[in-house]
């Protein structure tokens, strides 16, 4: 027996682009929120024009012609959703977007902080329309502050929060760039919708939420700055984890592939020394303690990987795992897509999306018992659903649907100027 | 209405985690308003406890940062929940609870009788939320994690480093930050869905699915051709450099659009930022020079700042003294200085989002079983003399 999906009854107008803002938006119409996707055809979602997109068969135009509802990224990131494409540029365009606010529960937008307010959509505007309204504003660095108005791509912003400072080899200046603060963004904006409609259930207002892609990246290293306010000097660790020794990642058969070990404590070194065929190395004084497998380390980095060497990266794994040890190869993406961990859980979810054809994506990594939430619809092609939202909500009749259509106010092609599909930093 | 309402205000937490995912995400509540109950085994309570480095001369079990990090704002108490009296009154203030968080091992909370058949046996309306490194069912059950081995795993690892030297993971927490954010907005939905239900439920969490969620394009394209294209898979080729400022690193992100108004800045002939499309890449090597020479002679902050006012994509590789004192963060007010009894004053991040009234005053970390006799007092009717019993027989 299941119950309805917990999110059912909200309606959010998910404004986001790119990455953080459309990903927060999956999380809720994961969740069994009515999430419509707003864009406009002279600014659709720039991921659905992208110059060098992912699409099936590497063929943008596909069949339909329609690229932009073939770009995997917009595919991955908004399924379950409806698709709205208005120009809110246009008066009347402007109008029906205020008249759905009324109906909606969350407006979520991470434009730059000067794109709504020049729309005449601040917050203020919007909740005079609908007092009981939760705006969330994604922005790089927040609402407010003397950098609020800098602009920034996820690099940037792993510089800003000190991930880069923290991460890297620890002989070499350089850092690791992943694109993280875009997938933290999404979960916070998650996250505090989640507490903002609890907040406002309790109160009866509305709220606009003023979230920092910064400051939640910073959250990664919070301990690092607790530490230096305390005097300490936090540095750079490379692969070593505090309270382990030793931890790195090992060379195992194949080309560049590797298994990551951790050795936690005392009994994880003992049950290593057997898994690696070396017992004698148990009652070794020189690695029995901690301290003194840190002031080895070269050497026993050496044993450890002569015995790694010998297998692939998951049998390492299997074997150290078998015995309690955390060991985990290192997969790469194509490896991922066929993990058979992944597999067994159904993890991956197959949709037929709207013009992309047949297509997996990755599934949720959250699981409940009750209300246990999944795949419902692929995500829409842009405008898809623009006469049923407006029918549906402004019980608006097939002559003005037309009208709006005739008018471009509403539409389901993109409409580009010349510099229309090139990247645009929010 | 009254304003002291916290979005979380009315919602009791009982915290078993140790060390990193489980207790980051009661963290997060608890700046939200819940009352969050952090629950440790007796003795030296959480290992958390003894990831140094612990202040010179401070009470052992402390003043360590990455506990005064994590578990600020909670009420502390300590209970053996492996006795049968420790269970007991587990048990009781379960059923007084609405969350129970825990990152236990795998299979730690059958051995202990507590799984959600057991809760929810005392209490039909709590929400268990176990953040798991690969969750119930499939080849990894069982495993064990860590921070490295998570990041690893997940498929981030692999592109991090330079080619003929091992793989290099992010530093900090960041599967684990991760999924505490996700997971906490998973155990709020199943916290709303009380309202419709009546009923709670098991929310299971695995931060190796999260990871694989988190990629930009990678597992789409894997999807769609088969395999990685393009310049996203090789190791070593996204590398972070930047250009070297005086004090360290600095980066300008500058795109086409942006190009004019960065040539401008560095002084360079207009058409340097206006490049002849079949000659763009001799000007841009001749930009990219200029940059660099530019930002030699400056502070890494007058890199960022002068790129960014003339609304140039850019950043500096921020060090801890950088963001405990930036200005941004101090004007939102996102570094909070917390007095401590043990460790002193302190400065530490809240919530990295905001509205009027989202967040709970900060307070500082409990010691190991420091609100024991409140606890078990106002909760379970306990009263102070029967807490030295419970001491001896080990059960707080």
């Amino acid at each position: 027996m299941t119950a309805p999906l917990p999110l059912v009854g909200i309606r959010v107008l998910d404004m986001g682009q790119f990455w953080a803002g459309p990903n927060a938006g999956r999380h809720w119409a994961d969740a069994g929120a009515d999430v419509i996707k707003v864009e406009s055809c002279r600014r659709p979602d720039p991921l659905r024009i992208q110059a060098r997109g992912i699409y099936p068969d590497h063929d943008p135009g596909g069949p339909k012609g329609d690229h932009w509802n073939r770009s995997g990224m917009v595919n991955e990131r908004n399924r379950n959703k409806r698709s709205l494409a208005i120009d809110l540029t246009s008066p009347r365009g402007r109008e029906i977007f205020l008249q759905l606010v009324s109906h909606a529960d969350v407006v979520s937008q991470n434009y730059s902080s000067r794109v709504m307010p020049s729309l005449g959509l601040g917050y203020d505007t919007l909740s005079e329309v609908n007092p009981r309204l939760i705006m969330i504003s994604l922005m790089s660095q927040g609402l407010t502050g003397p950098e609020s108005d800098y602009v920034s791509y996820g690099q940037n912003l792993e510089q800003l929060s000190g991930i880069s400072y923290f991460s890297g080899y620890p002989d070499d200046e350089e850092s690791v760039a992943l694109a993280l603060p875009d997938p933290l963004g999404g979960a916070s904006a998650a996250l505090a919708v989640a507490a903002g409609l609890r907040h406002r259930d309790a109160t009866g207002r509305g709220l606009h939420i003023d979230l920092s892609q910064r400051e939640t990246a910073s959250l990664v290293v919070g301990d690092a700055l607790v530490a230096h306010s305390l005097g300490g000097h936090p540095a750079r660790l490379g692969n070593h984890e505090p309270g382990a020794n030793p931890s790195d990642c090992y060379p195992t058969r194949g080309e560049d592939r590797w298994v990551a070990i951790s050795i936690r404590s005392d009994d994880d070194w003992a049950r290593l020394c057997e898994a690696i065929d070396q017992p004698e190395l148990m009652t070794d004084s020189r690695y029995v303690s901690i301290v003194g497998r840190r002031r080895h380390r070269a050497e026993l980095d050496a044993l450890i990987g002569r015995w790694t060497s010998q297998l692939d990266h998951q049998t390492a794994m299997e074997r150290l795992q078998r015995l309690g040890i955390a060991a985990a190869a290192v997969l790469n993406p194509r490896e991922l897509f066929r993990d058979k961990h992944l597999r067994q859980r159904g993890f991956w979810e197959s949709t037929t999306d709207y013009s992309a054809g047949e297509q997996e994506y990755t599934g949720r990594p959250m699981r409940l018992s009750q209300t246990p939430y999944g795949g419902r619809t692929p995500t829409p092609g842009l405008g898809q659903h623009n006469r049923e939202i407006l029918g549906e909500l402004l019980g608006m009749e097939d002559t003005e649907l037309d009208a709006l259509e005739a008018e471009s106010v509403i539409g389901t092609e993109p409409i580009l100027s010349a510099s229309g599909g090139m990247a645009v930093a929010r | 209405m009254s304003s002291d309402i916290l979005p979380l205000s009315g919602l009791r937490v009982l915290d078993i985690g140790r060390m990193v995912a489980g207790p980051f995400a009661a963290r997060l509540f608890a700046r939200l308003g819940a009352d969050v109950i952090k629950i440790e085994p007796p003795g030296g309570g959480d290992p958390v406890r003894n990831r140094g480095p612990e202040q010179a001369g401070g009470r052992r079990g402390e003043t360590g940062p990455l506990h005064l990090y994590l578990n600020e704002g909670k009420r502390g108490i300590t209970l053996d929940l492996a006795s049968v009296t420790g269970r007991e009154l587990f048990l009781r203030l379960v059923a007084l609870s609405d969350i129970v968080i825990e990152n236990l091992e795998p299979g730690e909370l059958a051995e202990l009788d507590i799984d959600y058949t057991a809760l929810e046996r005392v209490n039909s309306r709590v929400v268990l939320s176990s953040i798991t490194a690969f969750g119930t069912g499939g080849a990894y059950e069982g495993f064990t994690a860590s921070e490295l081995t998570l990041f690893a795993i997940g498929g981030h690892m692999f592109r991090s480093g330079t080619l003929g030297r091992p793989p290099i993971r992010m530093g900090g927490y960041p599967a684990q930050c991760n999924a505490a954010l996700l997971a906490a907005y998973a155990t709020l939905v199943a916290e709303r869905a009380r309202a419709a239900s009546g009923r709670g439920q098991h929310v299971e969490f695995s931060i190796f699915e999260n990871q694989v969620i988190s990629h930009a394009q990678a597992m789409v394209e894997v999807s769609y051709y088969g395999e990685e294209t393009g310049a996203h898979s090789p190791r070593g080729s996204q590398g972070n450099r930047g250009v070297v400022a005086k004090d360290g690193l600095a980066m300008v992100s500058a795109q086409e659009q942006q190009m004019p108004r960065l040539a401008e800045l560095l002084g360079a002939p207009e058409e340097l930022g206006r490049p002849d499309p079949m000659d763009a890449s001799a000007s841009k090597r001749e930009l990219d020079e200029r940059l660099r020479r530019w930002a030699s002679d400056r502070s890494k902050r007058d890199v960022y700042e002068q790129a960014q006012a003339v609304n140039v994509p850019a950043s500096y590789v921020a060090g801890p003294a950088d963001l405990v004192d930036s200005p941004q963060y101090s004007n939102r007010g996102f570094i909070h200085q917390i007095q401590h009894q043990d460790a002193g004053t302190f400065s530490i991040p809240g919530l990295p989002f905001r509205w009027e009234g989202a967040e709970a005053p900060i307070a500082p970390p409990p010691r190991v079983g420091q609100h024991n006799a409140e606890v078990l007092g106002d909760l379970l009717g306990i009263e102070r003399r029967q807490l030295p019993a419970l001491a001896a027989a080990g059960v707080i």
